[in-house]
């Protein structure tokens, strides 16, 4: 079909629990998108992720019709739930809050590897390890 | 008492919205508008490389101290300072939303509409009663480009009622990107005896071959991923609602696929892209049938010499 394209939206939402209200009513109804077709779609998508934020972009056509593609939860995220700890440290450099192990580490590098700059798994943990860092969480191994 | 939201507004540097989303969340907050971007092309920019807007919007049941959600909500975001220091000192404001039937509220902009003398297409929550030799489609939108409110969708379909009131109706078909099957499913219902229809996009696919069941027209559409290269057969009428650029591209393939004196339907075609796709047409053994317009677009229907 040719399609024409309208629109983008990006929304942070929880898994598995897209439903009609904001952000999602607001945001697709203004442009006419079908929301139950969306919320269903989505909830489908990420149900096996409960608890965490999946951000979404929403590509909305001429038509009305509309495709969408989900993201991996955010590293940060993904390290705060390995190291069982609330938030980051509020001094990095001084203060650590947590740690967390390097397979852990492996793993969420394996999971983000699609969204992050990185060709090998060797680098896409090099990354992930920064992000630890900065957010007060020790490196084991 | 009507239940209201509070749509808050807030200064977030880029590589902090995910962090942000998820930290709101923990205080009640139902989700995040993070970017929001007009759009006007045929080329969708890569999702993955939408940046968040400067100001993103949260939203959050209208609590009963609005005051005191703002304070709890500067705390959290200045407790992630350490490790985005641009949120020391958070910026946001809030406005308060009225609740509003989201859910159904979409719906207005799909009434059913009528095609030709005799086919009626409509949504699944508006119920219809069939009358006289009418032809009704049920689709709702979705994940497939071709809701039919479309002007390319719509030229298509008025090219297609005008063949089947005409002397010989088409009765092998041949729709190249159908989408959510629209057109092959108009086709069937008018009375062809055969549709292959092709996508190479899967969702497509899906969402059309879903479609096809709602209507019990599976036993006279194929849906298929194949390219139009894979598939088979001659046609008396080859549907193409694709692009200019794609129409010209697969212009032999077409029609190759068309039989001595079938017609072809070329839409998807910007009025100013017209000329051009009837220079790269000129080449093939076809007659012009018909040029229709509608807002920008325009459809092109030959017949293919006997």
């Amino acid at each position: 079909m040719a399609k024409k394209v309208v629109g983008q939206i990006k929304l942070q939402i929880p898994a598995g629990k897209a439903n009609p209200s904001p952000p999602v009513g607001p945001a697709l109804g203004q442009h006419g998108v079908n929301i139950m077709e969306f919320c269903k779609a989505y909830n489908a998508r990420t149900q096996d992720q409960d608890g965490l934020i999946i951000p979404v972009v929403i590509t909305v056509y001429a038509d009305r019709s509309f495709s969408f593609i989900t993201k991996t939860p955010p590293a940060a995220v993904l390290l705060l739930k390995a190291a069982k700890i609330a938030k980051g440290s509020g001094v990095p450099n001084k203060d650590k809050v947590g740690k967390v192990s390097k397979a852990q580490v492996e793993e969420i590098a394996k999971l983000k590897m699609s969204d992050l700059n990185a060709y090998t798994i060797e680098g896409a943990m090099r990354i992930i390890e920064g992000t630890a860092r900065s957010m007060g969480l020790e490196v084991e191994g | 008492m009507t239940k209201k939201w509070l749509e808050m507004r807030l200064a977030v540097p880029d590589h902090a919205v995910d962090l942000v989303s998820q930290s709101l969340t923990e205080l009640g907050c139902t989700g995040v508008i993070a970017a929001e971007k007009s759009l006007d092309t045929f080329v969708a920019p890569a999702p993955e490389k939408l940046g968040n807007d400067p100001m993103v919007r949260a939203y959050f049941p209208y609590p009963e101290n609005p005051e005191q959600l703002c304070r709890i909500v500067s705390e959290q975001l200045s407790a992630l300072a350490g490790i985005y220091p641009e949120l020391a000192q958070p910026r946001f404001d809030y406005r308060e939303l009225a609740d509003h039937d989201w859910a159904s509220d979409w719906q207005q902009h799909f009434p059913p509409f009528k095609v030709g003398r005799r086919l009626l297409i409509h949504p699944s929550w508006i119920e219809h009663r069939v009358v006289g030799d009418e032809v009704v489609l049920t689709l709702d939108p979705g994940q497939a480009f071709g809701t039919g409110t479309h002007a390319t969708t719509g030229l298509c379909l008025d090219a297609l009622a005008e063949l089947f009131d005409g002397s010989k109706p088409p009765q092998r078909i041949l729709d190249v990107g159908t989408g959510s099957g629209i057109l092959a499913m108009a086709a069937a219902a008018l009375g062809a005896e055969t549709v292959m229809a092709c996508d190479i996009d899967e969702v497509s696919c899906q969402v059309a071959t879903d479609n096809v069941k709602q209507n019990n027209l599976t036993e006279k559409i194929c849906i298929t991923d194949s390219s139009l290269e894979e598939i088979p057969g001659s046609y008396d009428l080859v549907l193409a609602n694709i692009l200019a650029a794609e129409n010209l591209r697969l212009g032999s393939l077409l029609v190759e696929h068309l039989l001595p004196g079938g017609t072809l339907i070329l839409s998807g075609i910007l009025i100013e892209q017209e000329q051009q796709v009837l220079d790269g047409f000129a080449v093939y053994p076809l007659t012009l049938s018909a040029i229709n317009h509608r807002d920008e677009w325009t459809c092109i229907v030959y017949r293919r010499h006997e």
